[in-house]
C-alpha cells in the first residue's frame, strides 16, 4: 500500500514523484480545504501525500540582478517581512484571508492550486513572473501565465514540483493592487486587479494589467496593455471610455454564490478607469 | 501511520498516526485539548487558531505531517503563562466575552500579535483578529481588551 | 464517556419528491440506520404548528431533509456506510413563489377604508428582505445516552424544556423519563430556539434503538444547509395621506417564506404584523399577513423574531412617504411617533412613558445626524446618514406569558447560606449568568458569590420558559427578583429554604389572539439607531464609518453587559442591510459555507456608541425590560436609510449588496 511520506530532502522528494502515485502537500490552506471531510476523519484524498512544507531547499528568498527569487514554499508572512519582495506583492499578500492563513499558506501553493480567484497569482501575471519547475531529472521555466492553463490546471506533471518563482527585478511607477471581496478581510475576491505602469515625459513606456476572478484563469493580454505604450496621459485621458474598453472582451466573468457577471464586469472596467485617472 | 514528534505546550510529544489528519483532530481527540473548537473547518472563522512557532494559524488547516519538530501550543498551555494572565483579565474586564466559543482563538490571534508587535495601533488590531470571527461582540470590546492587555502587560511581550 | 458512538445523517438529494428506495449495504455489528420505521411515537418535532416531521416519511419537501441516521463506533466505517447508502426518488417540480399559503392572519385598527377613502394622496411600496443566517460560532450538536428507560440529551440548546416536551411526545413516554441538560452554548441567536428539538428527538429514537451514547455534531455546511434562519419577506405598504401632509391609515400585506415546513412561523409573522406601525402611531390599520410554503429549508426563530423584517419596511416607507409629499423626512417622522397613552396598532394602549424624544436627541446630537444629512445630500460626495427608531415587544407575544409558558423560578437556599438560581433560561453569551446572580445578589445582600447560578438541568429546575422573546431578564429575572425578595423577609440563618414564583399576567394586559386586539406586550422597549456610511462610486461597496444608538431598556442591570448585547446586536443588524446576502435557487442555497457566506470580520465594524436612559418598568426587575432583540431591530434601515442618502436612490430590498447598489447607480444608463 501507498502510504503519506515527509521526506528530509528536495531529491528524495523528486525521487518519490517519480512514481507518479503522490500529491504534493504544501501549506494546507487550500487542499485541506478541498479535501475536507467529516470531522475527526481523515481528510478525502485521491492520492497519497508527499509533505514539502518542511523542505528548507524550497524555503527562501534571494536577489539577483534580474530576479527576486522565492522559493515555493516560503509562507506569506515570511514574504511580507521581507525586504526583497515588492511592495505590490505585500500589498497583495496582506490583502489574502488573515494571518493565521497567511503564517502558512505558500506562494507555491497559490500557483499550484490555480485558482481563477487567487490574488497573489493575479499580481504575479502581472509582474510578468516565471516559474521554476523541476523533476528529478530536469529543470525548466515557464511564465506564469502559461503555467496556469485554466480552473485549477497548470501545466505540472506528476513528477514535478514548482521549485521557485522568479520575479524580474523590474521599478514601476505606478504598482497597485485592488481587491474587492465580499468584506474587508477573510474573503475570496469578487474581482482583483493588478496594474503595473511607468511614464515617462508624460508617455506610458509601459503598462500591464491582470484581472482576477473574471475567468477561467487570472486575466491578461500584453496585446491590449500594448495598445497603451507610447501614448500621452492625456491622449489616454481624454478617451478614457475608449481606452477602459479594450479590456471589456477580456473581462469574461461568470455569476456564482459570491457576486454576478455583470458587477465583476463592471468593478474591474471602473477600476482600470480609476486608474488612469490617478496617473 | 507514522511516527510524528512535535512540541506541545512546552513538551515533547510523539503520536502514530496519519500526517494527513488535522491537527484540531489530534489535538481534540488524541491530547484531550478541547480548548482548540471547531466553527467551520476551513479557516474561516479562527476558533481552531493555535500557535505555531508562536504565530496563529488554523489548527483544521494544519495536517499533521506539517509540524515535525515545531512547536505547537494550545490556549491550555498559554495559560499557564504570565502574558495569559494578563490578556485574561483584560477580555475580563473589557467585557470582551459573550458565548466564549471564538474566545480561545481570539486569544491565541492577541498573544500572536502581541508577541510580534508589543504595542499595536488600533489597525494592526484589527487586522491580527480579522480572522477569527465573532457573532455576539461586535469586536469593539475586543479590541479594548487586546489594547487594555498590551498597555498592563508592558514588558512582558 | 465510555462506548461513544458516532452519528451522521442522511439528507435528500432533491428538492421536492418522494423517495422510491433505500438501499443499505450489510451493516456490520454495531453499526445501525435509525430512521422513521424505528419511531416509537411521533414522527413531529413539536412546535407550534406541528408539521415537521425529524426522519423523512418518504415525502421530501426541500434539499437537505433528514431521512436517517448512520450510528456506530468508527467514524470511519460510518462514513463508508454513509457512501454506501443508495436512495432512489422520484422527483417532482417544487414551489417558489407566494401559491401556497400554509397561514392567514388579518386585522384592523379603527377604520382604515374610511381614511383610504377620505384620502389626499395615496402612496404605495413593495419591500424585499432576504434570508439571514444565525451563523453561531459553534455548530449544532447533542449528546444522549440512556439510564435504565431514561433518555438524557446534553446540547447546545436555547430552550431546555422545549427539546424535553419534544422528546416526550416523540416517544410517547411519560416526562420523567427525559432529562435535557445544556451544554456551554457556543451562540444561539434564536437558531438554537425550536431547531435542535428536530435532532434531539432523531437521537431520542436512536439511543432506544442502539442503547449506547451517542454524539451528533453538525458540520459548518451541514448547519447552514439543512437549519431554520431568518424568513424572507415581501411586504406591501399603503399610506393614506391627508391633506395635512399626515399619514391617516397603513395597508399593509405580510408574505413571509416559511419553507418546507410551517413550525414557529405564525408566531413570526404575528410579530411582524404587529410590528407594522414601526414606533409610529397610525389611527387606522389593515393588516394582512400569510406564512408561504415553498420547497426551501424551513425558517424558524432569529433575534428579532419577525421586527426586523416590518421594521425596515415601514421606516424606508415613511422616509419615501416624506420625499413623495415634498415634506422634511425628520419632522415628518417625529409628527408620527408613539407617545405615552397611543393605542398600539393592536388597539391596546402605551401606558408608560416613552421616552422616544430624549432618545432621538441624544442619537442625532452624538452623531451629528442634522448636519451631516445636510451636508450629505449634496451630489458626488458618496456618503449617507440614516437614523430609524423602532421598539421592541418584551416577552410572548399578547397571552402566551399566561396561557402558553406559565413561568415558574425556584431559590433554593441551602444551610450553609448559598442561594442556587433554579430556572430553564439558558446563558447563551447574553451573560444571564452574572445578571441573575446580581439581581439575588442585589435584593438579598450577599456577596455575588453566593449566589450560584448553572447550566439547567430539566431534573433540577423548573420550566421558567424558553430562553427567547427577550423575556429572560424581564420575565424569569422578575420572578427571581419576587422570590428573592420573599426570600428576604422570610430568611431563617442554617435552615433550607425553598421559594417557587409562578409568572402571574398584570392585570391589565388583555389580549385577543385571534381578533389581534388588545395589548400584545405587556412592556416596550425602544431604540433609536444612527448609521453613517461611504459608498465607493467604484467598487458600489459600503464601508460603515460610525454608529450611535441610544436605547430605553428600562433600566441596565449590568453596563458592560448591555455594551455588549448593543454592540453585538446592533452588527447583526446592519449586516443584515448590507453585507450578509444569503439566496436560494429553487430551493439551493447558494452560500453554503461562512466563506461564502459572509458576516462581518474585526475590520468591518466601525466606531460604536451606546447610550442608555433609564425608564424603569414597574414589573421588571429594578425596572428592566428586554434588550436582546431590540438592538438588532435598528440596524437595517438605519444603514439601508444612509446608503439611500449616499446614492441618492430608492432602495426597496436587503441586503444593499454592491451588486444592487449597482444597479440602482445606473439604473438610468
Amino acid at each position: 500500500m501507498v502510504t503519506h511520506h515527509i521526506p528530509s530532502t528536495l531529491e528524495e522528494t523528486l525521487k518519490l514523484l517519480e512514481t507518479n502515485l503522490y500529491q504534493v502537500m504544501c501549506g494546507g490552506t487550500d487542499l485541506m480545504v478541498q479535501s475536507r471531510s467529516w470531522a475527526n476523519t481523515v481528510p478525502k484524498l485521491v492520492k497519497p501525500l508527499v509533505f514539502i512544507s518542511q523542505l528548507s531547499e524550497l524555503n527562501f528568498i534571494e536577489e539577483t540582478p534580474d530576479y527576486i527569487e522565492i522559493g515555493s514554499v516560503t509562507s506569506y508572512e515570511t514574504l511580507l517581512n521581507s525586504s526583497l519582495v515588492p511592495k505590490v506583492l505585500k500589498d497583495t499578500i496582506i490583502e489574502i484571508a488573515a494571518p493565521g492563513i497567511r503564517h502558512v499558506g505558500t506562494l507555491g501553493g497559490n500557483i499550484a492550486n490555480a485558482s481563477p480567484a487567487a490574488d497573489a497569482v493575479c499580481t504575479l501575471i502581472a509582474l510578468d513572473a516565471i516559474v521554476e519547475i523541476m523533476s528529478s531529472n530536469s529543470i525548466r521555466t515557464e511564465k506564469i501565465c502559461d503555467f496556469i492553463i485554466g480552473v485549477k490546471k497548470t501545466t505540472l506533471k506528476p513528477n514535478e514540483i514548482i521549485r521557485s518563482i522568479k520575479i524580474p527585478n523590474v521599478e514601476h511607477d505606478y504598482a497597485n493592487f485592488y481587491k474587492v471581496g465580499g468584506r474587508k478581510a477573510d474573503a475570496i475576491s469578487k474581482v482583483s486587479l493588478c496594474v503595473l505602469c511607468n511614464v515617462k515625459d508624460n508617455i506610458i513606456t509601459k503598462f500591464r494589467i491582470a484581472f482576477g476572478a473574471v475567468g477561467p484563469k487570472v486575466a491578461s493580454n500584453i496585446k491590449t496593455d500594448e495598445l497603451f505604450v507610447g501614448k500621452t496621459i492625456d491622449e489616454i485621458k481624454n478617451n478614457i471610455d475608449d481606452y477602459t474598453k479594450k479590456y471589456a472582451s477580456l473581462i469574461t466573468p461568470i455569476d456564482d454564490q459570491r457576486s454576478t457577471k455583470e458587477y465583476r464586469h463592471k468593478v474591474a472596467l471602473n477600476m482600470i478607469k480609476a486608474f488612469i485617472e490617478t496617473l | 501511520m507514522m511516527m510524528i514528534k512535535f512540541i506541545l505546550n512546552g513538551e515533547h510529544v510523539e503520536i502514530e498516526s496519519d500526517p494527513s489528519r488535522r491537527l484540531l483532530d489530534v489535538l481534540r481527540s488524541d491530547f484531550n485539548l478541547i480548548g482548540v473548537k471547531e466553527g467551520c473547518g476551513e479557516g474561516e472563522c479562527g476558533a481552531c487558531s493555535i500557535l505555531l512557532n508562536h504565530h496563529v494559524v488554523n489548527s483544521c488547516l494544519l495536517p499533521l505531517g506539517n509540524i515535525i519538530n515545531q512547536e505547537i501550543m494550545t490556549i491550555e498551555g498559554f495559560k499557564t503563562t504570565k502574558r495569559y494572565q494578563i490578556i485574561e483579565q483584560a477580555y475580563i474586564d473589557a467585557g470582551a466575552v459573550q458565548c466564549g466559543f471564538c474566545t480561545p482563538g481570539m486569544v491565541m490571534a492577541t498573544e500572536s500579535l502581541l508577541h510580534m508587535n508589543p504595542s499595536p495601533s488600533d489597525f494592526e488590531i484589527k487586522i491580527a483578529l480579522s480572522g477569527s470571527l465573532c457573532r455576539c461582540t461586535g469586536y469593539n470590546m475586543i479590541i479594548e481588551a487586546v489594547k487594555i492587555a498590551a498597555e498592563r502587560g508592558e514588558g512582558l511581550w | 464517556m465510555k462506548d461513544m458512538m458516532y452519528a451522521k445523517t442522511i439528507r435528500s438529494k432533491i428538492v421536492k419528491g418522494t423517495i422510491k428506495s433505500i438501499t443499505i449495504p450489510p451493516l456490520p455489528e454495531g453499526y445501525f440506520t435509525v430512521s422513521r420505521e424505528d419511531i416509537l411515537s411521533k414522527n413531529i418535532v413539536k412546535i407550534i404548528f406541528e408539521d415537521m416531521p425529524y426522519y423523512s416519511t418518504g415525502e421530501i419537501n426541500h434539499l437537505n431533509e433528514p431521512i436517517m441516521l448512520v450510528v456506530g463506533s468508527d467514524m470511519e466505517i460510518i462514513k463508508q456506510i454513509v457512501d454506501e447508502i443508495k436512495i432512489e426518488y422520484s422527483e417532482e417540480n417544487g414551489v417558489f413563489d407566494e401559491s401556497q399559503k400554509t397561514i392567514a392572519y388579518h386585522f384592523k385598527k379603527g377604520n382604515p377604508k374610511r381614511a383610504f377613502k377620505n384620502a389626499e394622496k395615496v402612496i404605495e411600496m413593495t419591500y424585499h428582505t432576504g434570508l439571514q443566517e444565525q451563523a453561531y460560532i459553534e455548530p449544532q450538536g447533542f449528546i444522549v445516552y440512556e439510564e435504565d428507560e431514561k433518555v438524557t440529551l446534553i446540547g447546545s440548546i436555547q430552550c431546555p424544556y422545549y427539546v424535553k416536551n419534544a422528546v416526550v411526545y416523540a416517544l410517547g413516554c411519560s416526562s420523567d423519563q427525559v432529562r435535557v441538560i445544556q451544554a456551554a452554548v457556543g451562540g444561539a441567536f434564536g437558531g438554537k430556539e425550536e431547531y435542535p428539538s428536530l435532532i434531539a428527538c432523531q437521537l431520542a429514537v436512536a439511543v432506544k434503538k442502539v442503547h449506547k451514547p451517542i454524539k451528533l455534531i453538525f458540520e459548518r455546511e451541514e448547519d447552514i444547509l439543512s437549519t431554520t434562519k431568518r424568513h424572507p419577506s415581501r411586504i406591501t405598504l399603503k399610506a393614506a395621506i391627508n391633506e395635512l401632509n399626515n399619514v391617516t391609515s397603513i395597508s399593509a400585506d405580510i408574505a413571509i417564506d416559511g419553507g418546507a415546513y410551517t413550525g414557529l412561523s405564525s408566531v413570526v409573522l404575528s410579530r411582524a404584523m404587529i410590528a407594522v406601525s414601526g414606533a409610529y402611531t397610525f389611527e387606522n390599520l389593515e393588516v394582512l399577513g400569510h406564512v408561504i410554503k415553498t420547497n426551501t429549508v424551513p425558517n424558524g426563530a432569529f433575534r428579532g423574531f419577525g421586527a426586523p423584517q416590518m421594521f425596515f419596511a415601514i421606516e424606508m416607507f415613511m422616509h419615501h412617504i416624506a420625499k413623495e409629499t415634498h415634506q422634511d423626512s425628520f419632522a415628518f417622522r417625529m409628527r408620527h411617533i408613539a407617545r405615552q397613552g397611543d393605542k398600539t396598532s393592536t388597539s391596546g394602549t402605551f401606558r408608560d412613558p416613552i421616552l422616544l424624544e430624549d432618545l432621538i436627541r441624544v442619537a442625532t446630537e452624538k452623531s451629528k445626524y442634522h448636519s451631516k444629512a445636510l451636508a450629505y445630500s449634496q451630489p458626488g460626495i458618496y456618503k449617507g446618514i440614516g437614523m430609524s427608531i423602532f421598539l421592541h415587544g418584551c416577552g410572548f407575544t399578547g397571552s402566551g406569558e399566561s396561557t402558553h409558558i406559565k413561568a415558574q423560578v425556584k431559590l433554593l437556599k441551602t444551610k450553609d447560606g448559598l442561594v442556587h438560581i433554579l430556572v430553564a433560561a439558558v446563558d447563551m453569551g447574553q451573560g444571564i449568568k452574572t445578571t441573575l446572580p446580581k439581581i439575588v445578589s442585589q435584593i438579598l445582600e450577599i456577596p455575588i458569590e453566593r449566589c450560584i447560578f448553572n447550566y439547567p438541568d430539566t431534573d433540577n429546575v423548573p420550566d421558567s420558559g424558553p430562553t427567547v422573546a427577550s423575556r429572560t431578564i424581564m420575565i424569569v429575572g422578575g420572578l427571581v427578583a419576587r422570590a428573592a425578595k420573599e426570600l428576604k423577609e422570610n430568611w431563617i440563618d442554617n435552615l433550607e429554604q425553598i421559594v417557587t414564583k409562578r409568572y402571574v399576567q398584570p392585570s391589565y394586559i388583555k389580549y385577543d389572539e385571534s381578533k389581534f386586539k388588545g395589548d400584545a406586550y405587556p412592556a416596550y422597549s425602544w431604540g433609536v439607531s444612527v448609521v453613517e456610511v461611504s459608498v465607493d462610486p467604484i467598487t458600489y461597496q459600503t464601508k460603515i464609518l460610525n454608529v450611535v444608538s441610544a436605547y430605553d431598556v428600562g433600566k441596565e442591570i449590568d453596563e458592560r453587559i448591555i455594551q455588549g448585547q448593543a454592540e453585538g446586536g446592533i452588527v447583526q443588524g446592519i449586516a443584515y442591510g448590507y453585507l450578509e446576502n444569503m439566496s436560494a435557487n429553487k430551493g439551493v442555497i447558494k452560500q453554503k459555507n461562512l466563506t461564502d457566506y459572509i458576516i462581518p470580520t474585526t475590520l468591518d465594524v466601525s466606531k460604536m456608541s451606546t447610550y442608555i436612559l433609564d425608564n424603569p418598568y414597574q414589573y421588571g426587575p429594578f425596572g428592566a425590560k428586554g434588550a436582546g432583540e431590540l438592538t438588532l431591530i435598528g440596524g437595517a434601515p438605519a444603514v439601508a436609510l444612509a446608503i439611500q442618502m449616499a446614492i441618492n436612490k430608492n432602495i426597496t430590498k436587503i441586503p444593499v449588496t454592491p451588486e444592487y447598489v449597482m444597479e440602482l447607480m445606473h439604473d438610468d444608463d
